[in-house]
């Protein structure tokens, strides 16, 4: 559980950031580094150069403005979890940090981290998707935004380029009456979602749902929106016959499902449509407190 | 692991067998390839940087093309070894015409082992889907490019071309 | 036990202080000046052929200074095994670096020295192995097929048989009302202990001494066995075990490594150390379990159990460790549990297959025959259609049947396995639950009420029964100030005799707790002993020392009485003082004895000098630990996840010396039981490839995952031993699995479940209620 060598910078500006990651051929962007040095540890991944972002400012803050939920890419789960506004003005943000890991991983492990590398059984990636998130990206030629939906391309495979470094992630304030929620089941070793659901629900004035996002992670390879749950929903009440026969759609939108020694495509299809289920459940009641 | 599928390439079914079997050709769609020499016989050497996403390693082997029944169907053999483990493969592929597309359709064994496989189980089944998707968009953007154009290849290219023609 | 200040109080553990403050000193902290670093290329594959190892880029590294193979060593002796007395029984040398094969992953097959620990691991990736790979077979039952691939050059991968037959089991099946059957897996396990394994070897030339420092709980063993392998004269081998963080069985054991550590460093003259790495543990640490078999029961229509009968294939692994062949025989002896009949079987198949060999894991061998005793105790209720409890009253070995001859040939100590029963039904509140349960059925909920009543066999034990000799040593020395040092041969990897056994000391001497020094670990140090395992601990250890502090105290109560003016009779112990009977103002302290002792003059005639005696004490029996487990669950039937909602557990480890402790090993042992019901598998492929090699995939249990066990205990003790205790390091373990796979069951009866193999994951049960096959 050794690395192998490699070299180290630890620039102190995103700007220097993105000059060295350009600059270097072989190399990988440090964050929280808890995916990426148990990687290194196995020598599955052995960049030539590691550039520890740990020390940029500026990206590390959570800020509610302009009808924008702004938090930078090296915010930590943690600080998400224990954000008591965040609590208030959108749930799901704390609820699904507090299902990563552990208080340890939670600790250094950062939501830009976890959206860029893109396990196909992280948490972040469903309530980007769900939240309708927007990625601030870096690179040597300026800046972009990229919509959480063009984001998560496949298998860790994101449309961020070589040579760019995600800087803040936006999400927008949710409108008055709106509950978003995070469901998920661990897997008992790794603590990784079999499945995990995110759901957000806004209702209109006359109580009925005027918009709604729901995401899937762990199902598929990669996570992604479970369009045909959103459009059963819009403009039906939030009642448990809709809920329910909305939520068994959440595995229709999977391109494909994983299988491995804990759980097989059909159980995880399965547990998509019973945690949807309870993640609209909690969104709705949350819509309406 | 068992690995099936099919895929739809709207090129004609020669020139997708040309693709496939050609080592200009396969040396470019073969996801991380990075040398591909022959050794007679069907058989060729292989230098590989395989992997998803951060995880990759370095792989050499051989791989051998045999039964080959040209442009119907052929059998490959793939040997490949590094530091992270080994991969041992064989497969059947059938090439049927859909008029001017091709519809190929694979059947294969893949064995993985030492570390990547005591460690990395849950990744198996997908990772090796996302590299056949990512294989088949390389196919088909080289059987379908224009003569003379040459085809720019890349992980995520190759996937979301390899995503878009597996999309219904 | 004498009346006691110190022994049956939750007195804090003496170990816990260096513990807590990361003051030990673990094989990981041993440093020595020049000292190298060894680290290990394992086979990736499971079965092949090794062409050729070129090791010139590895030894070519600045830093390295040596690397071996298999031609280095072939004049090392093979890894031991001491039980290889079996009919039919085939023997394969087992090198300590593979040599022409590889036969399962993770088999060691070169070494490397460098002076820093990274280099060593860098140039792993730079030995280059050609390896040419063969089939493999993966599971015991497809080892012994006829067309199998063959793993040891032999026509067979039988590695040996082993048949039990007590009564007369086919003639009681052939009357029986009824016959229940059932098959059962208990699946491979990693016993996983937090600090995996480690050696450091130094050979002092001057001295012509080599010194082994390793993660053990065998050390005296493991030095006659290193000294044989070396070819070293053993008193010329120290063995040292430092801190030990856990073993569970796993460390009961000669590995390859220790050997290729002293062989490196005799060759190098220089020091050198090696740690396991966890991804290494999960190939290379011994594993536990692994047997498939089939249970017969012969039953009456009134729930009389007349005979059991177990058809078994166990897998070995590819080569035997110290103990692989001994364990599924544990499993035979205990195939009566609790319960009258003595009619009884085992038919076992031992295979090899290309896999890490299994030994002992907590329990070794009696969890497997608790498990299916305990569940086929259900089956059969199930089949009569009444409540298990039921089954279990009627076959009970009765009060005042003790000690009891079973049919395996095991004389049962002491029982009390109604008065362990009621208490546990009474803490669960067991018939309030059964009405629960009917009304949850009602709302379609699935709660479930699993019961395990357990007799195990420990305090291993009586060196007939042992491979390697089961008894004990124990000295105990007072200084001229009277602190009491005791050199036990057991070595304690978390057990807590520093404290019990001091505890012990200072009622049975007259000092205070602290005033007593517990050491054990060194060869050089400590006289010959067994080890610690098998629950053994206390119970032979502690009797040891026990014996050998009676004749101290003998020696004692002469000199306090010549000292006095008294008879050696009319001296006893009060209030840590030696008076003479009736008159306490006439007394002397151990301390004022000591002094005097070691003064040397106006001792008693044929008093030596001194103060400080021995015994090796050889145990007349096991001892059997017992209790009631009782489990309660509930099963989500859209996921199949289980919530365990209560946990009940009376364990009887007969008198108990420090509360505290006994609670610890419990929750330690439920924990791990429950493990293997509910999480743990090690899975290798179809080609022998480790499939679970890290915590990724293999489950542990974590603190989050159980309720708060609701513990209580019976005592009843043990004719064995003068303190009467039993053993607790395992019953926990074996008591636990059987409890929660039967509440699982208990709560899945509605779906017309009888059996789930472990582990109970959720997916399995999930597709049990909704129409799905089992398994």
């Amino acid at each position: 559980m050794i690395p192998n060598t490699f070299d180290y910078h630890a620039p102190k500006t995103l700007k220097k950031a993105i000059s060295l990651l350009n600059e270097h051929e072989d190399a990988k962007i440090l964050a929280g580094g808890h995916s990426l040095i148990p990687l290194m540890k196995l020598r599955f991944a052995s960049p030539a150069v590691v550039i520890d972002i740990g020390r940029v400012s500026g990206i590390s803050r959570i800020k509610i403005a302009d009808g924008q939920i702004h938090i930078g890419a090296l915010t930590t789960h943690h600080a998400i979890a224990s954000n008591a506004r965040l609590r208030r003005v959108c749930a799901a943000l704390p609820e699904t940090a507090l299902e990563i890991g552990d208080a340890q991983v939670r600790n250094r492990g950062t939501l830009g981290g976890s959206v860029v590398h893109a396990d196909p059984a992280a948490d972040w990636p469903a309530t980007m998707l769900a939240l309708r998130a927007e990625f601030e990206v870096g690179g040597p030629s300026g800046t972009r935004t990229i919509s959480a939906g063009d984001f998560f391309v496949d298998m860790m495979t994101t449309s961020i380029q070589d040579g760019e470094i995600l800087s803040q992630i936006r999400i927008p304030v949710p409108p008055a009456n709106t509950g978003s929620a995070y469901a998920k089941i661990h897997q008992s070793a790794s603590g990784f979602a079999i499945a995990g659901v995110a759901a957000q629900i806004t209702l209109d004035g006359s109580g009925n749902i005027s918009a709604a996002g729901v995401a899937v992670t762990g199902v598929a390879p990669i996570a992604y929106v479970a369009s045909a749950v959103e459009s059963a929903l819009i403009g039906n009440s939030p009642d448990e016959a809709t809920l329910t026969s909305a939520a068994a759609l959440a595995a229709n939108d999977a391109s494909d499902a994983n299988e491995d020694l804990h759980a097989s495509g059909e159980y995880r299809k399965h547990l998509a449509t019973v945690l949807a289920g309870r993640a609209l459940t909690s969104a709705a009641e949350r819509a309406t407190s | 692991m068992k690995i099936t599928g099919t895929h739809r390439i709207s090129a004609p079914r020669e020139r997708v067998f040309t693709v496939l079997t050609d080592p200009e050709c396969l040396s470019r769609v073969m996801p991380g390839c990075k040398a591909l020499e022959s050794t007679g016989d069907g058989t060729y050497t292989i230098q590989l940087s395989a992997g998803v996403g951060p995880i990759r390693g370095e792989y050499q082997g051989t791989v051998e093309l045999a039964d080959m029944n040209e442009p119907a169907s052929y059998r490959m053999l793939v040997d490949a070894k590094g530091k992270t483990g080994f991969v041992k493969g064989e497969g059947r592929v059938e090439l049927t015409e859909e008029g001017e597309e091709t519809t190929v359709t694979y059947e294969g064994n893949v064995t993985l082992g030492g570390p990547v496989a005591a460690v990395g189980q849950r990744m198996h089944s997908s990772a090796a889907k996302m590299m056949t998707r990512q294989l088949f968009g390389a196919i088909e953007a080289e059987a379908t490019a224009e003569e003379g154009v040459e085809v720019k290849h890349g992980i995520i290219r190759d996937t979301l071309r390899g995503l878009r023609r597996s999309r219904p | 036990m004498p009346v006691s200040k110190s022994v049956g109080a939750r007195i804090k553990r003496r170990e816990d202080p260096r513990l807590i403050q990361g003051l030990a000193t673990y094989v990981d902290d041993i440093q020595m000046p020049g000292m190298c670093y060894v680290t290990f290329v394992r086979s990736p594959y499971a079965h092949a052929i090794i062409k050729s190892i070129d090791a010139s880029a590895a030894t070519d590294l600045e830093g390295v200074v040596a690397v071996i193979t298999g031609e280095d060593v072939k004049d090392v002796g093979g890894v031991p095994c001491a039980a290889t007395d079996f009919p039919n029984v085939q023997v394969p040398h087992h090198p300590v670096l593979a040599t022409g094969k590889v036969r399962f992953v993770g088999e060691p097959v070169a070494a490397i020295v460098a002076t820093k620990r990274y280099t060593a691991h860098d140039a792993v990736d730079l030995v280059e192995v050609d390896y040419d790979p063969l089939e493999a077979v993966a599971s015991g039952e497809a080892a012994l097929k006829d067309d199998a691939v063959k793993i040891h050059d032999t026509d067979t991968n039988l590695a040996f048989t082993w048949d039990l037959e007590g009564g007369d089991v086919e003639g009681a099946l052939k009357s029986a009302d009824r016959v229940v059957k059932e098959r059962f897996v208990h699946q491979r396990l990693a016993p996983n202990p937090i600090e995996p394994r480690g050696v450091a070897a130094d050979y002092n030339a001057g001295d012509d001494q080599l010194t082994l420092w390793s993660s053990t709980q065998i050390p005296h063993i493991l030095r006659t066995q290193i000294g044989l392998m070396l070819g070293i004269p053993e008193n010329r081998v120290r063995v040292i075990a430092p801190e030990v963080g856990g073993g569970f069985g796993c460390k009961l054991n000669v590995y390859a490594e220790e050997a290729v550590l002293g062989f490196l460093a005799r060759k190098l003259r220089r020091p050198v150390k090696w740690m396991e790495g966890r991804r290494e543990s999960f190939l290379h640490t011994i594993h536990g379990r692994d047997q498939v078999g089939d249970v017969e029961v012969a039953v009456q229509n009134d729930g009389t159990i007349t005979a059991l009968k177990y058809t078994v294939v166990a897998d070995m692994g590819a080569y035997y460790q110290l103990l692989s062949p001994a364990i599924p025989t544990l499993t035979g002896l205990m195939l009566c549990g609790c319960y009258r009949f003595k009619n009884v079987a085992m038919h076992l198949r031992a295979a090899f297959t290309n896999k890490m060999a299994t030994d002992a894991y907590r329990g070794a061998g009696r969890p497997e025959a608790t498990y299916m005793v305990e569940r086929i105790v259900d089956c059969v209720a199930d089949e009569l259609g009444v409540d298990p409890l039921e089954i279990r009253r009627k076959n009970f070995i009765a009060n005042d049947a003790f000690p009891y001859e079973t049919g395996t040939g095991l004389a049962y100590d002491s029982g009390n396995y109604t008065g362990a029963l009621d208490k546990a039904l009474k803490m669960a509140d067991y018939d309030g639950l059964r009405k629960k349960q009917a009304e949850m059925r009602e709302q379609g909920r699935y709660l479930g009420i699993g019961l395990s009543t357990y007799a195990e066999i420990c305090g291993m034990g009586p060196s007939t029964a042992m491979p390697a000799g089961g008894w004990e040593s124990g000295t105990v020395r007072v200084d001229p100030t009277g602190k009491v040092t005791v050199l036990t041969g057991i070595k304690p990897h978390g057990q807590g005799q520093e404290t019990t056994f001091a505890q012990l000391i200072a009622d049975g001497l007259g000092v205070e707790v602290d005033d007593v020094k517990i050491l054990h670990g060194d060869t050089d140090t400590v006289q010959y002993g067994t080890g610690t395992f098998g629950s053994r601990g206390t119970a032979v250890g502690g009797t040891a020392m026990i014996m050998a502090m009676e004749k101290v105290k003998a020696k004692v109560k002469r000199i306090a009485a010549h000292l006095l003016e008294a008879n050696a009779d009319d001296i006893e112990l009060k209030d840590n003082r030696y008076i003479v009977r009736g008159h306490p103002e006439q007394g002397v302290s151990l301390t004022d004895v000591s002094l005097h002792s070691h003064r040397g003059i106006n001792l008693p005639p044929d008093t030596e000098p001194g103060l400080a005696e021995a015994h090796f004490f050889e145990p007349t029996n096991f001892t059997f630990p017992f209790g009631t487990h009782i489990a309660v669950v509930e099963i989500d039937a859209n996921t199949g996840e289980i919530d365990i909602q209560r946990y009940v557990a009376v364990d009887d480890v007969g008198n108990i010396i420090n509360p505290m402790i006994v609670e610890g090993q419990i929750h330690g042992g439920i924990a791990q039981g429950l493990g293997q019901a509910l999480y743990e598998e090690v899975i290798y492929d179809e080609s022998g490839q480790m499939m679970t090699g890290s915590f990724m995939d293999y489950a542990l249990p974590k603190a989050h995952n159980f309720p708060r066990f609701e513990l209580d205990n019976t005592v009843t003790p043990s004719p064995v031993n003068p303190m009467g205790v039993k053993g607790v390091g395992e019953a926990g373990t074996i008591g636990s699995t059987p409890a929660i796979v039967n509440a699982v069951v208990d709560a899945l009866k509605p779906f017309g479940v009888r059996n789930i193999d472990m582990p109970l994951r959720p997916e399995k049960l999930w597709r049990l209620m909704n129409g799905g096959a089992s398994s």
